[in-house]
């Protein structure tokens, strides 16, 4: 294709028949598996499906891509380059945090799962931060509960585990 | 909205590996699958490459009499390869090293024997209440009892001044046991003595599951739990127990957080065994390799013998002069990379360490200020902020101080 994938138009439909305009290919190039999908087709249909992924949690990953594009632009040695640079990723970072804030436990899964079928790595090294920062500290009942595990374990072996690891169980 | 459950992939080896190795601790009895996984290399490598944890070796060689503990890391997914203790009271023996990264060490200065715990990590240490150091140190060994507050001891086997009692039964050996708490930053010496026939010795040891173990000469274990302050003689079960079952090595391990044993058999076959059920002293043999197959390849000495275990996929291997990295899974085998070479090295302590300080110090409350912790603390004081040659003069000026303040008395 002559043109450059910069001009490109994009649109995405979600797996509610939602479609989302795109018009900077640039904001999806996090997401690897759309990225691909755009580098393989060279047709002029450019509606990708996203069958997995609901609106909601499709409008959250795209407005987390806009915030992150060009975010990894190193500049060419410049002070001043070097300082915007940095105070830029400082400024996203805080951005991130406060996007994972508030996020209930339904949406954040969901998320990591739209950002595990999106293979968007910083997405998701970021929402798995997160729940392992909300799992630390709990008892182990809790994290089954959370992860909605089921205990297969008789309570002989499960005790003789706990002894296994007796820093863990105080 | 509901949540969905999340892949079990995603949660091992996304989500675990972000976290800590307390909440991996408490995830192992979330379910079997969980359990399993947590023991294995590529859970591991994935952890120490998230996290930014420290795991290795403490190699201890000795040179004209003098200690020098080195440090080797043993996983590529790190880039600290370095933990020197250096900002440690020179010279310096490590004792025996705790599943949070802590030393226990021995400071030998000037013939006065100093114990220390440490967390090379962070720089953290801390001089502790000396046990009773006229009597001849056997083993150590320390456990964490539990992380906020720290709760560590530390356990300490000696020669009595009674070195054997003769009974109708036969001769036997006897042994001391000090235990330190740092809870009340006390040693305490049990009035009972550990007896054990005179022609058995004390082998390899480790600890685990919050207890010493350790394998003597005659295939018994003795077991020291921290808890309970109390120990007990086992043997073990057939066909462990017969003593031409191995014709050499014996290696007591840590398998999956519990007991495990590496033996040799009939001088070709490596096999490892893990202990069940406690209660029941059952064994399961989990592995076995043709180790003379193994060392008869390419980087490998006639003297390797088997270490210890990373985990339940990887094994090291005292090659002599450097340590090799066997991996189960595939049969390879990789030397570790090292500064110095191995040469005759005898004593090796695991690391696994992150890098969150914990606090070694002793509440005043628990500081007993009696004449024999005074006069330590009046020589930490002394020794400690100054180097070699400084504090030997502010020594002998305390001395010269005295002898003219007696002197002034007399006459």
């Amino acid at each position: 294709m002559s043109s450059s994938d910069s001009e490109r138009m994009l649109k995405l439909k979600s797996s509610d028949g939602v479609t989302f305009d795109i018009k900077d290919a640039i904001v999806v190039t996090k997401l690897e598996f759309i990225k691909n999908i755009i580098e393989d087709c060279c047709g002029d249909n450019d509606l990708i499906l996203v069958p997995n992924v609901n609106s909601e949690i499709l409008a959250m990953v795209l407005e987390w891509c806009k915030k992150h594009v060009g975010d990894d632009i190193i500049s060419d040695g410049e002070d001043d380059e070097e300082n915007e640079y940095f105070s830029r990723k400082k400024e996203i970072k805080k951005w991130d945090a406060e996007f994972v804030k508030n996020l209930d436990q339904g949406v954040l899964y969901h998320l990591l799962m739209a950002a595990d079928y999106l293979n968007a790595k910083q997405l998701l090294d970021l929402l798995t931060q997160r729940v392992a920062d909300m799992i630390k500290g709990k008892k182990s009942e809790q994290i089954r509960q959370i992860f909605n595990i089921k205990n297969d374990f008789t309570p002989e072996e499960e005790e003789a585990i706990k002894k296994r690891n007796p820093w863990a169980f105080e | 909205m509901n949540s969905p459950s999340l892949p079990s992939e995603i949660i091992l080896y996304n989500i675990l590996t972000r976290s800590s190795l307390e909440t991996i601790g408490r995830s192992r009895v979330v379910c079997k699958n969980w359990n399993q996984t947590t023991h294995e290399e590529h859970f591991f490598q994935q952890f120490y490459h998230n996290t930014k944890m420290v795991y290795g070796i403490f190699t201890q060689q000795v040179n004209c009499n003098k200690y020098s503990p080195t440090f080797v890391s043993t996983t590529e997914a790190n880039p600290i390869s370095q933990l020197p203790l250096n900002f440690l009271p020179k010279p310096l023996e490590i004792e025996a090293v705790t599943k949070k990264g802590l030393l226990l060490c021995l400071n030998d200065r000037y013939r006065i024997p100093r114990y220390l715990v440490c967390k090379p990590t962070t720089r953290e240490w801390r001089f502790i209440p000396n046990p009773k150091t006229r009597y001849q140190t056997r083993a150590m060994a320390i456990t964490v009892l539990g992380s906020i507050p720290l709760h560590y001891k530390i356990l300490r086997l000696s020669y009595p001044k009674l070195l054997c009692v003769i009974h109708k039964s036969g001769i036997f050996s006897c042994l001391q046991v000090e235990i330190f708490d740092s809870r009340i930053w006390k040693w305490k010496r049990l009035s009972e003595l550990i007896k054990f026939p005179h022609d058995e010795y004390l082998h390899t040891m480790v600890t685990v599951r919050g207890s010493f173990y350790c394998l003597t000469t005659n295939n018994n274990i003795f077991v020291f739990d921290f808890e309970t302050e109390n120990w007990e003689f086992f043997s073990l079960p057939y066909p462990l127990c017969e003593l031409n079952y191995t014709q050499s090595i014996m290696q007591l391990v840590e398998y999956e957080g519990g007991l495990g044993l590496i033996c040799l058999v009939n001088e070709e076959w490596m096999e490892l065994w893990m202990m069940e059920s406690y209660r029941e002293n059952t064994w399961r043999r989990v592995k076995n390799l043709n180790f003379e197959t193994l060392i008869k390849q390419e980087g490998y000495g006639h003297y390797a013998s088997p270490m210890a275990l990373c985990n339940n996929d990887v094994m090291l291997i005292n090659n002599y002069m450097n340590i090799m990295l066997y991996d189960f899974r595939n049969g390879s085998s990789k030397p570790i990379k090292m500064e110095c070479s191995l040469r005759g090295c005898k004593k090796f302590f695991k690391l696994e360490s992150d890098f969150v300080p914990i606090n070694l110090k002793t509440p005043l409350s628990r500081r007993a200020f009696d004449s024999k912790s005074l006069k330590t603390s009046i020589l930490n004081f002394i020794a400690k902020p100054f180097s070699g040659l400084e504090s030997f003069g502010y020594f002998i000026f305390l001395l010269v101080f005295l002898i003219n303040f007696l002197l002034n008395i007399l006459s």
